[in-house]
C-alpha cells in the first residue's frame, strides 16, 4: 500500500521487530493501515472499542509502565473525544506517546461536520508540550516513526490520506526544527508560501507551474509546531508571506506565523488562507474537492492570491 | 505492620491533613477522611514500594483517581521517607510540589490527576502492560463513588473485565456523597455491586473505616491467584471522625474555619483510634 501512512507503519513494524516496546491502541477504526499489524503482532495491538476517552487514558497507563503507545482512531475523535485526557493526562504528565489522527482536513466530508478535522491544530496548540506533526510525504512519515520512539515528548500526528511521494528524497528531517524550504528560487522569489500536509504538496506543484509563468514562489513546509522561530523569520525575510491550510483560519499555522512575527516585532505583509465557516458548519455534504472549492482553497484560488500579493496582474 | 500500628498511623496522618488544610485555609478534608484507613493500609501493609528507590520498576503502582483526596497520601508518603516531613508545611503554597492534586514530580506519586474519570483507565493501561510482560507488580486504583458518574470509568471497567486483568485492584470509596448531595438522591448509583460484577470484576464489600477488614481483604493480595480484576466497595463516611463535617455536602473542599478549628482537633482526638 502506498501513501505516507503506510510508509510510517512499515517503519513502525521494523521498529517492533528491532525490539521497540510499541503498542497500538486502536479505537475500532476499520483501517487497512493496521490490518496486517494486528495479525502479525497481536500482543502489540490493543483494541479498546469506540471508547476514545478510555483509549487515551489506557495509553497513558501503558506509557507510565514503559511502553510506547500509538493511539489510533477515526479523525477527529481520538483527539476531540478525549481532549480532557490529552490535557490532564498526556500533557499533564508529559508522556512519550503518539496520538495519531488519520483523515485530516476535509478528509471524509461526505459524512458531515462531525468528521471534519480542520480545527485540530488550534486545539492542540493550546496544550503545552504536545508537538504537532503533519507528515508531508512518505520520507517524512518514515523518519517520523524513528523520531517518535526516540523522543520523550507527546506527539500529535496528522496523517492525510492523500499524502504520498518523496518530496524529501534523501533529506534528513529535523522535527525539532519544524520546517523546510522545499522550493527556493533565491533572489527571484516574489513571495513565500507556507503550508503543510497534502495542501503543501499541492502548493509545491503550483509553485512549479507558476515558475513556468515567471512567478517565483518560495515554498516552505511548516510540518511541525513548535518550530525554530528565528530561522523561519530568516527564511521569509524580505518577502511577503501567504499561508495556506486546510484548517480553520483561527489558530492554525497561519496564526502561528502571525504570532511569531508579532513576538519578534516584525512588520510584514502576510495573508492567511484557511477555512472560514463564518457562523455555522455547512448544512450540506460534499466531497473534499467540493469544500476546498467552497472555501476558496483550490490551487487556482491560491494562484490568484499569489499574483495579487506579488503585484502581478496576469 | 500490625493493625494497631496502622491505626496509630491513621491518627497521625489525619491530624497532619488537618494541620495542612487549616494552614492553607483550603483542602479536601472530608474527601481525605473517607479514605484515610484505605490509604494507610495500602501504604503501610500492602503495597510493595521502596521509599529509597521511588521509581523502582517492579514497585506496585497506586493511582489516586479521586485525586482531590491526594492530601491524604502526603503525610503517609512523608512518614515513609519519600520526602522530608517538613515539606508538608508547603501544602498548596506557591511553588509547592504538594498541590491540591498530585503531580508526578513528587517521589511516590505514580499518577497526576485532578480531572475525574481518568485514573481507572490509566490503571488499566498499567496493569495490561504488567500482564503483557509477565511482571508481578500490582496496580491499585482508588476511585470515588460520585466519580462513577463519569462514563470513562465504565469504559475502563469494561476493558479490564474483558482482559481479565487479575493484577488490578480497584477500591471504590463509597461515601455516598457528591459535591451537592447524596448520590442516591442526585442520580442513583446502586447497585454498584451488580454493576461491577456485570462488567466482569470480582467484588468485595467492606467497611472502609475498619482497618482490620481492609487488611483482611488486601493483606495477601499478592499471593492470591485471581482470575479477574477486583473491585473493593469500601463503605465510608465523608469527613469521618469529625462529626460536624461528616456527611455534610457543603463541607466538600473545605477546611475548618477559625471558630471550628479547636473543635475539629478535639473531635479527631475523641473519635480517633
Amino acid at each position: 500500500m502506498n501513501g505516507a501512512r503506510y510508509a510510517y507503519l512499515r517503519r513502525i513494524c521494523k521498529l517492533v521487530e528491532q525490539g521497540k516496546d510499541i503498542i497500538v491502541v486502536s479505537e475500532d477504526y476499520a483501517a487497512p493501515m493496521f490490518d496486517d499489524f494486528r495479525i502479525e503482532y497481536p500482543n502489540r495491538f490493543l483494541s479498546v472499542g469506540v471508547a476514545e476517552q478510555n483509549g487515551m487514558a489506557v495509553a497513558c497507563g501503558l506509557a507510565l509502565a514503559g511502553k510506547y503507545p500509538i493511539v489510533y482512531g477515526c479523525a477527529p475523535f481520538p483527539l476531540t473525544r478525549a481532549i480532557d485526557q490529552v490535557k490532564s493526562a498526556v500533557a499533564g504528565m508529559h508522556l512519550p506517546m503518539t496520538i495519531l489522527n488519520s483523515g485530516i482536513g476535509f478528509g471524509v466530508p461526505e459524512f458531515g461536520a462531525t468528521h471534519y478535522n480542520i480545527d485540530d491544530i488550534s486545539i492542540v496548540r493550546g496544550i503545552p508540550g504536545v508537538r504537532i506533526i503533519t507528515p508531508s510525504d512518505n520520507v517524512m512519515a518514515e523518519q517520523l516513526a524513528d523520531y517518535s520512539v526516540e523522543n520523550r515528548e507527546p506527539l500529535y500526528v496528522r496523517f492525510d490520506k492523500n499524502s504520498e511521494g518523496e518530496l524529501y528524497k534523501e533529506r534528513k528531517i529535523s522535527f525539532d526544527h519544524g520546517f523546510a524550504v522545499l522550493n527556493d528560487p533565491g533572489s527571484r522569489a516574489s513571495i513565500a508560501m507556507i503550508s503543510c500536509g497534502f495542501m503543501l504538496q499541492e502548493m509545491y506543484d503550483l509553485a512549479q507551474n507558476m515558475a513556468d509563468e515567471g512567478i517565483y514562489v518560495k515554498v516552505i513546509d511548516l510540518y511541525s509546531l513548535p518550530f525554530n522561530e528565528c530561522e523561519l523569520l530568516d527564511a521569509i525575510a524580505d518577502l511577503p508571506v501567504l499561508t495556506v491550510e486546510e484548517h480553520i483560519a483561527q489558530g492554525g499555522i497561519g496564526s502561528a506565523v502571525l504570532e511569531t512575527l508579532n513576538k519578534y516585532k516584525q512588520k510584514k505583509m502576510i495573508t492567511c488562507m484557511g477555512v472560514d465557516f463564518k457562523n455555522s458548519y455547512p448544512s450540506v455534504s460534499g466531497s473534499r474537492e467540493y469544500f476546498i472549492k467552497v472555501y476558496g482553497l483550490t490551487p487556482d484560488d491560491v494562484a490568484k492570491k499569489v499574483k495579487e500579493i506579488a503585484g502581478i496582474k496576469k | 505492620m500490625t493493625e494497631q500500628e496502622i491505626k496509630a498511623k491513621v491518627n497521625m496522618a489525619k491530624r497532619r491533613v488537618l494541620d495542612m488544610c487549616i494552614s492553607a485555609k483550603k483542602g479536601h478534608v472530608t474527601t481525605a477522611y473517607s479514605c484515610a484507613e484505605i490509604i494507610a493500609v495500602l501504604y503501610y501493609a500492602v503495597m510493595h514500594i521502596d521509599p529509597q528507590n521511588p521509581w523502582w520498576r517492579e514497585r506496585d503502582r497506586f493511582v489516586m483517581s479521586k485525586n482531590h483526596g491526594s492530601v491524604m497520601t502526603y503525610p503517609v508518603l512523608a512518614d515513609l521517607g519519600f520526602f522530608e516531613t517538613s515539606e508538608l508545611d508547603t501544602f498548596m503554597a506557591d511553588g509547592t510540589r504538594l498541590g491540591g492534586h498530585s503531580k508526578l514530580g513528587l517521589p511516590g506519586v505514580d499518577f497526576a490527576g485532578g480531572s475525574l474519570g481518568i485514573g481507572l483507565g490509566v490503571a488499566v493501561g498499567m496493569a495490561y502492560a504488567a500482564n503483557l510482560d509477565h511482571e508481578s507488580w500490582l496496580t491499585f486504583c482508588l476511585i470515588g463513588d460520585a466519580e462513577c458518574y463519569e462514563g470513562s470509568i465504565w469504559e475502563a471497567a469494561m476493558l479490564a473485565g474483558h482482559h481479565k486483568l487479575n493484577n488490578l485492584v480497584g477500591i471504590l470509596d463509597r461515601n455516598r456523597l457528591g459535591v451537592t448531595g447524596f448520590t442516591e438522591d442526585l442520580l442513583r448509583l446502586e447497585s454498584l455491586r451488580a454493576k461491577w460484577t456485570a462488567f466482569g470484576w470480582d467484588v468485595a464489600e467492606i467497611d472502609g473505616h475498619d482497618v482490620g477488614a481492609i487488611m483482611d481483604v488486601l493483606s495477601d493480595i499478592h499471593g492470591q491467584k485471581r482470575e479477574r480484576p477486583l473491585m473493593i466497595i469500601a463503605n465510608t463516611t465523608k469527613g469521618h471522625g469529625i462529626d460536624f463535617m461528616s456527611d455534610e455536602p457543603l463541607c466538600h473542599g473545605e477546611a475548618p474555619k477559625a471558630g471550628d478549628i479547636e473543635r475539629a482537633y478535639k473531635q479527631l482526638e475523641v473519635n480517633g483510634y
